[in-house]
């Protein structure tokens, strides 16, 4: 039998509190399962920024799979630890891209949207909301992420980041506004 | 205009964006054993000569490892600048270099041969499935162009017997030229079959080959080899399934592709899947043409009532969960031979006696179900299926669910009960 996931994506309890700088230590000195829980930490922002561009959770979930790999491969390159999380945005969002290209010509028809008809407003909207979260700063986008998409307390952010609490409450109200801003003026 | 406050619309976007399930086994599984490869500048490191050279701050790789604090970058690069590289350490560089290159040649091969699949504008190919000792079972060939548009010729001593064309969402038809008959079939909507699939997954993959088979030439055409385990490239298949690609080293192209399927029990017969003789490129106006020939009777199927089907799927899940100790198929698309290969072996069906047994017939029962549910992801791109995440005792959540004609869906729920439901209902449902 090929063996399963019993993780559960929804739920944050066996998620590790080291901030992202020790795990990334820890898998550059070898402690290859430390990446698990940087996946575990990543996973929902990285599938929804794939999301964002194919629109179709099936091949998110493969650029999110491709990212997750190539940024182990390339952990080493990585100057600043604290920024795994908004280089790891890029990764994804370069992958999806390179993807989204491909289909372009090929119309992949396991890339088709899964459910346009159900509620293409929903939809509609979901990607223009992370496209709005895409454009902004990359801490800015992280903490939002972190806020929105991991249900994760504003402490619990703080103690991610390795920052305190009042900046990243800071830089949330901060990228609020320019979200609000930025999808008044696309409407 | 959406009027919804900021932070509404973002926890609406997690509802419709999140990632279905984990992937963090998926991931760790295809992870390398080895830490992250450091830098080449690593390995010159430790090649070199002047071991004193403070070449660590180069590296946030030795940072990690060692702790060491880097100084500004601009002063690092002047400071090594200053001093003098040997002879011995260029030339170390360069080997190294070398071998890196050479163990990468292969793998950036496969790499051109998927993209040049991906780039192709169309190709025609034989198919040839061999059985055990190298025996014929059939042979045909195919037809292929962007986006998903396929024929497929099955030929018998030399002459067509069944052509089968699908041009791309587009409604097809299934020609037999014994019979004399023609029967019009449901656009591929959802998924191509199998080996379509995995042909498509082909070209997007951008891993490694797990074998290097060797050279060998073929028509002409010198050919490097390579094997890769098809759940790589497909994870809906068992991970014991190869596929072998052997690719032309002028071209880049692939010459042939092998999809070896091995006997899952002494009952089945392992079977490989041969394609070759590829002719890329060629125009394709005449191909995915869906008239009938003159004089055909038209045998096109009624569809099968929603019940009878909701049934043979119910009936298939259900004997699949009954031999695997509780769960459903793991995999997003239900193949019917897969599953039902992985459901006789569960059963214990495994001689030519075992055939006798009522299990046997049980799993003949179920493979309806699956062949059923295969066929709604092919045509239905509203079809979802939740087995990796769904298990029998899950009640109120979503199994199967797939969109009527009245634009209601049919949905099968875990513990196998199931409903219609208007699309606002399953959305709630699929919430949940």
């Amino acid at each position: 039998m090929r063996p399963s996931s019993n993780r559960d994506v929804t739920t944050s309890e066996t998620r590790s509190e080291q901030p992202d700088e020790h795990l990334i230590r820890e898998v550059l000195a070898g402690n290859r399962d430390a990446y698990a829980d940087l996946v575990q930490r990543y996973e929902r922002q990285v599938h929804a920024a794939g999301w964002a561009i194919l629109r179709n959770h099936e091949a998110a979930e493969d650029v999110t799979q491709e990212a997750f790999i190539k940024a182990y491969g390339k952990l080493a390159t990585l100057r600043v630890h604290g920024g795994f999380g908004p280089w790891l945005l890029t990764i994804v969002r370069r992958i999806a891209l390179d993807r989204a290209r491909t289909k372009n010509r090929l119309v992949l028809v396991s890339a088709l949207p899964e459910m346009p008809s159900l509620d293409a407003t929903a939809e509609e909207d979901a990607a223009l909301v992370l496209s709005a979260v895409a454009k902004l700063h990359d801490r800015d986008q992280q903490v939002v992420l972190l806020r929105y998409f991991d249900d994760l307390a504003i402490a619990d952010i703080a103690a991610l980041l390795n920052c305190p609490v009042g900046t990243v409450t800071k830089r949330l109200s901060r990228a609020l506004t320019r979200l609000r801003d930025a999808l008044k003026e696309i409407s | 205009m959406n009027t919804f406050d900021v932070e509404t619309r973002l926890k609406n976007a997690r509802g419709v964006a999140a990632a279905p399930r984990s992937i963090v086994d998926d991931v760790m599984r295809q992870l390398p054993a080895l830490p992250p490869k450091p830098a080449l500048l690593e390995i010159f490191r430790r090649t070199s000569p002047r071991r004193t050279l403070d070449v660590a701050s180069l590296l946030p790789w030795i940072d990690a490892a060692a702790g060491v604090r880097r100084e500004p970058r601009s002063r690092r690069f002047k400071r090594i600048c200053a001093r003098p590289i040997s002879v011995g350490l260029g030339a170390s560089l360069l080997v190294v270099i070398g071998v890196w290159a050479w163990t990468m040649r292969p793998t950036s091969l496969v790499a051109q041969a998927a993209r040049e699949l991906q780039r192709a504008a169309s190709y025609r190919c034989a198919t040839t499935m061999v059985g055990p000792d190298g025996r014929l079972i059939d042979r045909g060939i195919i037809y292929w162009s962007p986006p998903g548009s396929v024929r497929i010729k099955m030929l018998k001593d030399e002459q067509v017997v069944t052509d089968d064309i699908h041009p791309a969402s587009q409604p097809g038809i299934e020609v037999d030229h014994e019979k004399k008959s023609f029967r019009r079939v449901a656009a591929y909507r959802g998924t191509l079959p199998p080996l379509l699939t995995m042909l498509e997954k082909l070209s997007g993959f951008r891993g490694e080959a797990d074998r290097n088979l060797g050279r060998s030439r073929i028509n002409d055409m010198e050919l490097q080899g390579f094997e890769i385990a098809a759940s790589k490239i497909d994870r809906n298949v068992p991970e014991n399934h190869k596929l072998r690609l052997w690719i032309d080293t002028q071209s880049k192209r692939p010459a042939r592709i092998e999809y070896e399927r091995p006997a899952f029990a002494e009952t089945d017969d392992p079977l490989t899947v041969r394609l070759d003789d590829f002719v890329w490129d060629e125009p394709t106006d005449n191909w995915f043409v869906v008239e009938p020939p003159a004089g055909y009777a038209d045998a096109t199927l009624k569809p099968s009532k929603l019940d009878e089907t909701t049934k043979q799927i119910v009936l298939g899940l259900r004997t699949y969960a009954k031999y695997s100790d509780g769960h459903y198929p793991h995999v997003k698309l239900v193949y019917g031979d897969v599953t039902r290969d992985e459901l006789r072996k569960m059963a214990g069906i495994k001689t030519r006696e075992d055939m006798q047994k009522p299990a046997y017939k049980e799993c003949l029962d179920a493979t309806w179900g699956f062949a059923a549910i295969n066929t709604i992801q092919r045509e239905n791109q509203d079809s979802v299926y939740y087995g990796q995440t769904v298990g029998p005792n899950d009640r109120e959540k979503v199994l199967f669910r797939w969109k009527l004609e009245t634009g209601d869906y049919q949905v099968i729920f875990g513990d196998l009960h199931h409903e219609t439901v208007s699309p606002q209902h399953l959305k709630e449902l699929e919430r949940k």
